[in-house]
């Protein structure tokens, strides 16, 4: 039982932060509340979803006083005949949890909001589960305004947003997430929602506001001890100082989370391809290269395309032809999956460095067909286009190299010593 | 400021769902009862902008169970008013109820379940913010973040109540000062502002439809009257009512609201 001063301070600190509201509905999709589960489930099944969502969204609008007289009376029965009636026996389970949503219309003033909440939770799952997202984040949002203090409930809806192409919703969702985990101390969303937050101010270019939101989560991640979300947000520190050209602090969050890291942990090949790109286009090729040519062998699975393509640039241009072949080959022989197209880019700017003219054409040919068939249209990757361009980048290149080489010695020595570093951490890992 | 009662239109044979109705009207809406499509027509049309309009979407179909025509005829006659549909809702109307959200009507009151004061309230007053919260999500190339269309959302809600500053802070639950902070930390007009702009808009929206009078519409923003309309108009773009109808009304008005907002953007901010 708290003290009536801790009870106090608990109260003060749920006054003291006032929670965004969150956005339940897409302004653009306007219409019934809830239709959007008919638009993915047109049959029965659909309305009484429809219809259990509907009550429970009303019964969390209101307080527990106000509650009382919500529905009309024969409403409970009437919808235990429905569910009886309209969902097949084979889905027990969807129908134990309709029922489940009955309190809600039976006896509003006296429902318990975390049992309705588990409801809709299982219910979400299993219209994620029959490939009916909108279902699935209708009942998410009911769950979440039944269980209104679930942190984790709103964190899981924002990153359901996002998958949905609704940046603004979503991020409404992230600063609800991060305004109740504070206010009931819990650190794991906390920290995640900072992320996400800091992730998508920083896609919108906003870096002063993603840098905040990176800073918050690592210092918390820090006091916590949870080095896995700590490494993940210092990481995008880095790339968030290496787009905003800040290579001060982008040295210094990469030093930080390799601090953190151990050799074996799976992400410091990606951490080491990022570093490596980082000195790329900082005009150290050679830092850049070398860094690339042991992440390449290393890093597998998604990112292993737009890793090999990232050599393949560097060893071009540091005129490494074996290198330049090799992760030619393997992007040919191992990738044809996502960052294909840019990957293939990359292989166009590094042949186009090497001079070899015919393999650039090639290369960007495959980039070309690759961004129209899963883009509809090549874009920038259109061969002739691409092609140009790259001209252009190289004679920025140029300049840039030019600037890295007028680094003194003392300036250039926190860069040295951090290869040094990233290469023995690569070279720690079990298996080389 | 004053906050104007709507026009509720309700075309429903059911003397319940009118009682109720009627007790939820008071001073948010002037209640008019008529008994079939003809009528319905003449008083929208003749009614104050902005109505918001109940109807038995199954009214005069003896001989069928689907939908009157006669419903998606008033929806794309009346661009400007709400339309609500109220009706009992067994599972095996699965189709009916998909086709009217297709149609465009803005809410469903199911007349089984929705019997509360407050549960009715609730279905007409989230209905009739949604035209205008749905006209605002147009890409200007302003992206806003959460925060700022949550506040936007909900000065919307506010106009629509007739509301003021304070009743903004009410409705989400923060001090007035909280709220100012809030509006520019999402780099937002301040909240008086902000709420003026919402007010115009509405009016922008109402005025490209050229069945109100200018009078009408200011009359049903809360204005007293067209001179008042017109002076809020030009605090915020340098054109009359008739000038901004020539235009464009709400294309104009939105556009020049998104322009103020960008000016407000700052990607320098740390906090957003």
């Amino acid at each position: 039982m708290p003290s009536v001063k801790e009870q106090e301070a608990n109260e003060d600190e749920i006054r003291r932060w006032r929670i965004p509201p969150p956005l339940l509905r897409d302004a653009d999709s306007p219409g019934p509340e809830g239709l959007s589960i008919l638009e993915e489930i047109r049959s029965e099944v659909g309305v009484i979803l429809w219809k259990s969502l509907r009550s429970v969204l009303l019964w969390a609008e209101f307080e527990p006083d106000e509650r009382k007289g919500l529905f009309d009376s024969d409403a409970p029965q009437r919808r235990r005949q429905e569910i009886e009636r309209s969902i097949p026996a084979a889905k027990a389970d969807l129908k134990g949890d309709l029922t489940a949503l009955i309190p809600a219309v039976e006896r509003p003033d006296e429902a318990d909001g975390d049992a309705l909440a588990a409801a809709c939770g299982r219910i979400a799952t299993w219209a994620e589960s029959s490939g009916t997202p909108l279902t699935a984040l209708e009942f998410l949002q009911a769950a979440s305004l039944c269980a209104p203090r679930n942190a984790r409930l709103a964190l899981e809806i924002g990153y359901a947003v996002r998958e949905l192409g609704q940046p603004a919703r979503a991020e409404s969702w992230f600063q609800r997430a991060l305004g109740l985990a504070r206010q009931v101390k819990d650190w794991e969303p906390y920290v995640l929602a900072y992320l996400a937050h800091g992730r998508m101010m920083m896609e919108r270019g906003a870096y002063p506001a993603a840098r905040q939101s990176y800073i918050k989560a690592v210092r918390r991640a820090g006091r916590q001890n949870m080095r896995n979300m700590e490494v993940e947000v210092l990481h995008d520190l880095f790339l968030l100082e290496s787009r905003a050209g800040n290579t001060g602090r982008a040295l210094s969050s990469a030093r930080e989370a390799l601090d953190v890291l151990t050799p074996d942990d799976d992400r410091v090949p990606e951490m080491a391809r990022d570093m490596g790109i980082f000195w790329f286009q900082t005009g150290q090729f050679q830092h850049g290269f070398s860094v690339l040519r042991e992440a390449a062998r290393r890093v597998q699975g998604d990112e292993r395309g737009r890793t090999l393509g990232a050599l393949a640039r560097a060893a071009g241009q540091v005129g490494d032809r074996d290198a330049f072949d090799w992760a030619r080959k393997e992007l040919d022989r191992w990738w044809d999956g996502p960052g294909a197209p840019e990957a293939w880019a990359d292989v166009a700017r590094g042949a186009t460095a090497l001079d070899l003219k015919q393999v650039a054409k090639e290369a960007a040919a495959r980039a070309e067909s690759g961004a129209q068939a899963r883009d509809g249209d090549a874009g920038e990757l259109a061969a002739d286009l691409l092609l140009d361009t790259i001209k252009t980048e190289l004679k920025a290149l140029e300049a840039v190299e030019a600037q890295a080489q007028l680094l003194d010695t003392e300036q250039q020595r926190p860069h040295d010593e951090l290869v040094q570093r990233v290469l023995s951490t690569l070279g720690d890992r079990s298996g080389g | 400021m004053k906050p104007a009662p709507r026009p509720l239109v309700v075309l429903h044979p059911d003397r319940l769902l009118r009682d109720r109705l009627q007790r939820v009207a008071r001073r948010r809406f002037h209640l008019t009862t008529v008994d079939d499509w003809d009528d319905l027509r003449e008083v929208v049309a003749e009614a104050p902008p902005a109505a918001v309009i109940v109807v038995d979407p199954y009214h005069g179909q003896e001989d069928s169970d689907e939908p009157s025509p006669q419903l998606k005829s008033v929806l794309k006659s009346y661009p400007s008013a709400t339309v609500v549909a109220a009706l009992e809702t067994p599972p095996e109307r699965y189709r009916d109820l998909w086709t009217m959200g297709d149609w465009g009507i803005a809410e469903i009151l199911q007349v089984d379940e929705d019997v509360s004061s407050e549960a009715i309230r609730k279905r007409l007053l989230s209905a009739r913010s949604q035209q205008l919260r749905q006209l605002l999500t147009h890409d200007y190339g302003v992206p806003l973040t959460g925060r700022a269309r949550a506040l936007l959302d909900a000065a919307v809600d506010t106009v629509m109540a007739g509301g003021h500053p304070r009743d903004l802070a009410r409705e989400l639950d923060f001090s007035p000062s909280t709220l100012l902070r809030w509006c520019q930390r999402s780099q937002l007009p301040n909240p008086r502002r902000l709420l003026l702009w919402m007010r115009v808009l509405f009016a922008s929206a109402l005025l490209d439809d050229p069945g109100h009078s200018v009078y009408t519409v200011g009359v049903a923003c809360g204005y007293s009257g067209d001179q008042a309309l017109r002076r809020a108009i030009r605090s915020v773009v340098p054109y009359t009512p008739s000038e901004l109808r020539e235009k464009g009304a709400f294309e104009t008005v939105s556009r020049a609201f998104f322009d103020e907002v960008a000016g407000l953007r700052d990607d320098h901010a740390e906090k957003r």
